[in-house]
């Protein structure tokens, strides 16, 4: 049974570092959200006491360590909202509401393909590490606009997993987009009955992946993201087509993490 | 203890501080973060006779002290409304109040009577206000003498009270005021959101699914309070205000402007714990500064 407690509360920021010039990490003291937190899942985190601007920011949770009761975010510098968060200091708090929605299924997955494409690595690193503590074989893809956004190799490197980068101009690792690198994985390696497909990133990306997914008949999980308000399923503001293409699913309640046959990949 | 009740006509809260409809879910959203029964009371998502999606993505923009949002009445229909959603409220201390839309006022009064065959709802607010649907009851809402057919038709069903959710886009709120209260409306409330619209430039397309959307948020908090002056001075039944409130201070500018309770609305979404938050502030600024009851500050503006 999954622990599917909501906090709500003020967290101490402990550290901020530009993982690049237009990434950022942020760890936060919220021993409450790592206890119950699983991979996939988000923070709705509020950048001001402020009304301006209003909304909180949906975060992926991108590492979680139980033992000391920590939790980090990687942020992307956007707009307004994100660049307010960048300023935030070690010491000073954020109010964070979370850990919210459905996290990645890692039950029937024995050999894991995982897939970012630029940000899109923010919820991956914490569903690798986990994949790692439950022995399975891991594969990871990871694409970049060039040499400057890449980041969290040194993360990565020292995992038992198997790390393949591109960059669109080719200034670090494969020259072009890493759904190029993902077929020509899977057209020379020979795929189990429980290898799986794990992504997060443009549209485009996983429109690619998602056609690669059906002609080899991989199952799919994506990390999704819109617009959204409250975080909590009672707006109904974060709505994206279903498969059906008659109904809707919330990204927050019903997501972000969404399967094939779930939802509609829209380019 | 201040004491925090008002009356509003037949209604009666022990506070006047209830949660906005479309922005509460249906309450069970938030038994987490609110002890519901310290709210004066909860307002549900419009409920239609049958269920709806609602609309095409994207539904909400953030704008400056603001946001849009275009969901479209999306709900679960007013049977699994009954079924699933409504033993949560009936077990509550507060006032549940149900919000029903309809394309016709035959649609209203069907989903009126199933719900009057219901135990545990302590009133109706009549949605004729929806921007986002063109059968949102804005087909009616604009025009005063569809508002009195409507609320006429409605009042013949329930001696509970009934209360008439206007819009404010429209010039003239005191008229479509005074029609609910001819037709026989207990309570208006007001206002809905203000329509407005967001476009993306590198796209050249509007950022709403459905092009435009209702503005809600601390950016319509002036343009509520002069619409509610504007309602007060055209009836003599009670009003609920909306419109941006975030603080005890806005609470308390609705109040003396005349309204005898307020709802809160989008500022659930930035903190879910708001509503319960303001009625213990409510309380405080009765016990700093002497009020003994709440209700002596209602329409107290001084405008000479």
């Amino acid at each position: 049974m999954q622990d599917s407690r909501i906090y709500l509360d003020n967290y101490t920021v402990l550290e901020k570092e530009w993982l690049n010039p237009t990434f950022y990490r942020l760890r936060l003291d919220a021993s409450t959200i790592a206890a119950v937190a699983r991979p996939g899942q988000f923070v709705n985190v509020r950048v001001t006491p402020t009304c301006d601007p209003l909304l909180r920011r949906p975060l992926s949770i991108f590492r979680v360590h139980r033992q000391s009761g920590w939790i980090e975010l990687l942020v992307k510098l956007v707009g307004r909202g994100s660049r307010l968060l960048s300023e935030v200091q070690p010491q000073e708090q954020l109010n964070l509401l979370g850990p919210l929605g459905h996290g990645f299924d890692l039950e029937t997955c024995n050999t894991a393909l995982v897939v970012g494409g630029g940000i899109g690595i923010a919820p991956l690193v914490f569903l690798i590490e986990e994949l790692i503590a439950l022995q399975r074989s891991v594969m990871v893809f990871l694409g970049f606009r060039h040499q400057k956004e890449v980041c969290c190799i040194g993360i990565l490197k020292n995992l038992p997993l198997h790390l393949e980068v591109a960059t669109d101009d080719g200034s670090v690792g494969f020259s072009g987009l890493v759904t190029s690198v993902l077929e020509n994985y899977l057209q020379t390696n020979s795929l189990s009955d429980s290898t799986c497909i794990f992504a997060c990133g443009p549209t485009p990306m996983l429109k690619k992946i998602d056609s690669l997914a059906r002609r080899f008949s991989l199952p799919w999980q994506f990390s999704l993201e819109t617009f959204m308000a409250c975080g909590i399923g009672a707006c109904m503001g974060c709505a994206i087509p279903a498969a059906n293409g008659s109904d809707y699913k919330l990204v927050c309640k019903d997501g972000p993490v969404f399967s094939n046959g779930q939802v509609k990949i829209n380019g | 203890m201040a004491d925090l009740r008002v009356t509003l006509g037949n209604l009666v809260l022990q506070n006047p501080i209830l949660t906005a409809s479309g922005t509460f879910g249906y309450g069970e959203e938030y038994q987490d973060f609110v002890n519901l029964n310290r709210v004066g009371g909860l307002i549900t998502k419009s409920i239609t006779l049958k269920p709806r999606a609602g609309n095409f993505p994207y539904r909400v923009v953030e704008t400056v002290g603001g946001m849009l949002n275009s969901i479209g009445l999306a709900n679960v229909g007013v049977e699994s409304f009954i079924e699933e959603k409504l033993p949560f409220l009936q077990q509550l201390r507060c006032a549940v109040i149900v919000n029903i839309a309809g394309s016709s006022i035959e649609e209203y009064e069907v989903v009126l009577s199933r719900l009057e065959e219901t135990e545990g709802i302590d009133a109706y607010e009549i949605n004729l206000s929806c921007p986002n649907v063109k059968e949102g009851g804005l087909t009616f809402g604009k025009d005063p003498r569809q508002i009195v057919k409507i609320t006429t038709a409605l009042r013949k069903r329930t001696t509970k009270p009934l209360i008439v959710k206007l819009t404010p886009n429209v010039s003239d709120m005191g008229e479509l005021a005074k029609a609910a209260e001819d037709g026989g409306a207990d309570i208006i409330s007001a206002i809905n959101t203000i329509v407005g619209m967001a476009v993306n430039v590198v796209q050249r397309r509007p950022v709403l699914g459905n092009v435009t959307g209702g503005l809600s948020g601390p950016a319509i908090k002036p343009i509520a309070l002069a619409r509610i002056w504007e309602i007060s001075q055209k009836v003599k039944i009670p009003i609920i205000g909306i419109g941006g409130i975030f603080t005890c201070n806005d609470v308390l500018e609705f109040l003396v402007v005349g309204a005898s309770a307020v709802q809160i609305g989008t500022a659930n979404f930035i903190d879910p714990t708001i509503s319960e938050k303001l009625v213990d502030e409510l309380a405080a600024y009765c016990e700093q500064n002497q009020i003994a009851r709440i209700r002596d500050l209602i329409g107290t503006l001084k405008v000479d």
